[in-house]
C-alpha cells in the first residue's frame, strides 16, 4: 500500500507520452477545424444543417451545453468558432498549459454537439481523453510552457503527482475498455463470428473502396482472418499490455488494425485518434532511449555523409 | 494532511469512475437491465460513448438520398442524387472534405432509427417473436427518441434544402422532398452469382417547405 501511494505521488509519469499525445490531438483538432473551414457555417452555424432552434432545444433534452447554442448571431458563432481555432493552435504548442486544456475542451466540446451526425469513435475518444488531461500535466516537454519555466526550480507536489498519474492511468484504462467492448460486441455478432462482416461492410459506399473491395472480397481466406484478427485484437490488447514485452506487440496490433481501417474503409480521422493514442503507453524511459536511438544514428549518419562530402573534396584537390 | 485526504478522495472517484464506465461499457446484462438509469444518468452526458463500431452486426445496406423540389410555378424539378457524388469524391482522395461530409446522410438516417439498449431489446423480442408492433407502442416510443428522430429529419431535409439552392441558384423553390433508395447487400452465399439482383426499397419522405439554409459550398 505504501509503495503503491509512494509511486503515486513521488512523481510524474509518462510526462514525454502525454506531450506527444497533446500536440497529436492539437494537429487533429487544428485539421478538423480548417478543412471545414469554408463549411463551417452550414456545418455547425446558427443557420446550417441543423437551425439554431433546433440546437437549442437538442442540448436541453440531453441535459448538454454548447456555446453555439448562446446566440443565434452569425458574428457570435464566427467569434466562437475563431477563438476555438485559437486554443486549439494555444494547447497544441504548450502555451499556459493548465488553462488552455480546459478551454480548449469546452470548446471542442462545443463544436461536436453543435453538430453529432458528422463525429466518429475518434471525436469521442479524444473527447473524452482530453477531459481526463485536463488533470494532468501535458505541457512539460516539446511546448512554450517548457522553455519559459526553465531555470525555476520545482518543489515537490504530492497532489498535482497523483492526479496527473491517475489521470493517465484512467486514460489507458479507458483505451482497454473501449477494446474489450467493442470486442465483445463483434463477438456477439454472426457476421463476424462466421467471418463474412467485412464482406458485407465493404459493400457500403461510405466505407469501401473499388479497388480493395475487389481483393478483399475474392479471397475467402482473407476475409475470415480479417475478421477473426479484428475481434482477437481488440480482446487481447488489455492483456497484452500486463506484460512488458507483449506490450509492444498490443500497440504494434493495434497500429495495424487502424491503418488497415484507415486505407482499406478510408476512416482517416478515426484511425489517426486511435493510433495517436498509442503514443500514451511509452514510458519516459522507452521514449528517451528511442530519442538516444535516433540521435545516434542521426550521428552517425551525418558523419558518414560529410566525410563522403570531405573525402570528395580531397580525391578533387589530388586531382 | 489536507493533501493526504485530498489523494485519497481522488483515488475514491478513481475508483467509482471506472466501475461505472466498466458497466456502462458491457453487452447488456441483468445489472444494466435494472440499473441502467442509474449508469445512463451518471455517464452521460460528459463520458457518453459507443464502442460498438460495425458490432454486433456491421452496416451492410446503401441508402442513397434523393431530392426534388417544387417551384414557385408548380414545376417539379428531377430528382438530385445527394449520395453519390459524395462517396465518389471521398473514395477519389481521403483528404478532403467529403471525408466527413459524406457522413451526412448516413448520420441523420442512423440517428432516426437510434434507440437506447432496452427499446432496442424489446424491439428485437418483438421480431423474433412475431408480435404486434402496435400493442408495444407505448415502450417503444419515448419523448426523447421522438425529438431526436425530428432533428435528424430536419438536418436531413436542411442538407437537401441547401444542395437543391446550389444546382439551383436563381430559382424560386417552394418546397422539396427526399427519398431514400435503399438497397440491400448481396448476401454472401450469392457471392458470385452475377445475376442476383439486389433487393430495392424507395421510402418517401414528406414535402417540407423550402428555408434558406447557409450553403454546404460557397
Amino acid at each position: 500500500m505504501k509503495q503503491f501511494f509512494d509511486k503515486l505521488t513521488n512523481k510524474k509519469h509518462m510526462l514525454i507520452g502525454t506531450s506527444i499525445l497533446r500536440i497529436s490531438f492539437g494537429l487533429l483538432i487544428l485539421y478538423m477545424y480548417l478543412i471545414h473551414y469554408a463549411q463551417r457555417r452550414f456545418l455547425w452555424g446558427p443557420n446550417g444543417m441543423q437551425s439554431h432552434d433546433s440546437l437549442r432545444d437538442q442540448m436541453t433534452l440531453t441535459s448538454n451545453f454548447s456555446l453555439y447554442q448562446l446566440s443565434d448571431s452569425m458574428v457570435y458563432f464566427e467569434v466562437i468558432f475563431h477563438l476555438g481555432i485559437l486554443f486549439a493552435l494555444l494547447f497544441t504548442v504548450g502555451f499556459m498549459n493548465r488553462t488552455v486544456a480546459v478551454l480548449n475542451f469546452l470548446f471542442l466540446w462545443s463544436l461536436q454537439h453543435a453538430n453529432v451526425l458528422i463525429l466518429d469513435g475518434g471525436d469521442n475518444i479524444m473527447r473524452i481523453i482530453l477531459l481526463y488531461l485536463i488533470f494532468a500535466n501535458t505541457a512539460s516537454h516539446f511546448s512554450i510552457d517548457r522553455t519559459r519555466k526553465i531555470g525555476k526550480a520545482s518543489t515537490p507536489k504530492p497532489l498535482s503527482n497523483a492526479l496527473h498519474n491517475l489521470a493517465v492511468l484512467a486514460s489507458i484504462l479507458q483505451l482497454c475498455l473501449m477494446y474489450l467492448s467493442s470486442g465483445l460486441h463483434k463477438v456477439m455478432g454472426e457476421m463476424w463470428t462466421n467471418g463474412t462482416a467485412l464482406y458485407y461492410i465493404l459493400q457500403v459506399g461510405e466505407y469501401t473502396h473499388p479497388f480493395f473491395q475487389t481483393i478483399i472480397s475474392s479471397s475467402e481466406i482473407i476475409l475470415m482472418i480479417g475478421a477473426y484478427s479484428a475481434i482477437f485484437i481488440q480482446l487481447s490488447f488489455p492483456f497484452l499490455l500486463l506484460n512488458r514485452y507483449t506490450k509492444y506487440l498490443a500497440m504494434f496490433n493495434i497500429v495495424a488494425l487502424h491503418i488497415g481501417i484507415a486505407v482499406v474503409m478510408g476512416l482517416f480521422t478515426f484511425s489517426a485518434a486511435m493510433i495517436t493514442m498509442q503514443l500514451l503507453m511509452l514510458t519516459d524511459r522507452e521514449y528517451q532511449k528511442v530519442f538516444a536511438y535516433v540521435s545516434k544514428s542521426a550521428a552517425k549518419f551525418r558523419d558518414k555523409f560529410q566525410n563522403t562530402k570531405v573525402k570528395n573534396y580531397e580525391t578533387k584537390q589530388v586531382q | 494532511m489536507i493533501k493526504k485526504v485530498l489523494i485519497i478522495l481522488s483515488l475514491f472517484l478513481f475508483a467509482g469512475h471506472l466501475l461505472f464506465t466498466v458497466l456502462y461499457l458491457t453487452p447488456f446484462n441483468p445489472v444494466k437491465a435494472k440499473y441502467s438509469f442509474a449508469i445512463n444518468g451518471y455517464m452521460e452526458p460528459v463520458f457518453s460513448q459507443n464502442w460498438r463500431l460495425f458490432a454486433p452486426n456491421p452496416a451492410s445496406t446503401n441508402n442513397k438520398f434523393l431530392v426534388r423540389a417544387e417551384l414557385a410555378d408548380g414545376e417539379k424539378t428531377d430528382w438530385l442524387d445527394l449520395t453519390t457524388f459524395m462517396i465518389e469524391k471521398n473514395q477519389d482522395n481521403r483528404f478532403t472534405p467529403y471525408n466527413r461530409l459524406v457522413r451526412i446522410q448516413r448520420g441523420a438516417f442512423t440517428s432516426l432509427y437510434q434507440t437506447d439498449e432496452v427499446t432496442l431489446k424489446i424491439s428485437q423480442t418483438i421480431e423474433e417473436k412475431n408480435l404486434d408492433r402496435e400493442d408495444y407502442e407505448h415502450m417503444l416510443e419515448n419523448e426523447r427518441t421522438k425529438k431526436q428522430d425530428e432533428y435528424a429529419l430536419e438536418a436531413l431535409n436542411r442538407y437537401a434544402q441547401s444542395y437543391v439552392r446550389s444546382v439551383y441558384p436563381n430559382k424560386d423553390i417552394e418546397k422539396t422532398q427526399i427519398i431514400m433508395q435503399e438497397t440491400k447487400a448481396k448476401p454472401f452465399s450469392e457471392k458470385d452469382n452475377e445475376d442476383y439482383e439486389r433487393e430495392v426499397n424507395l421510402h418517401e419522405f414528406e414535402w417540407v417547405d423550402y428555408v434558406a439554409v447557409s450553403p454546404v459550398f460557397d
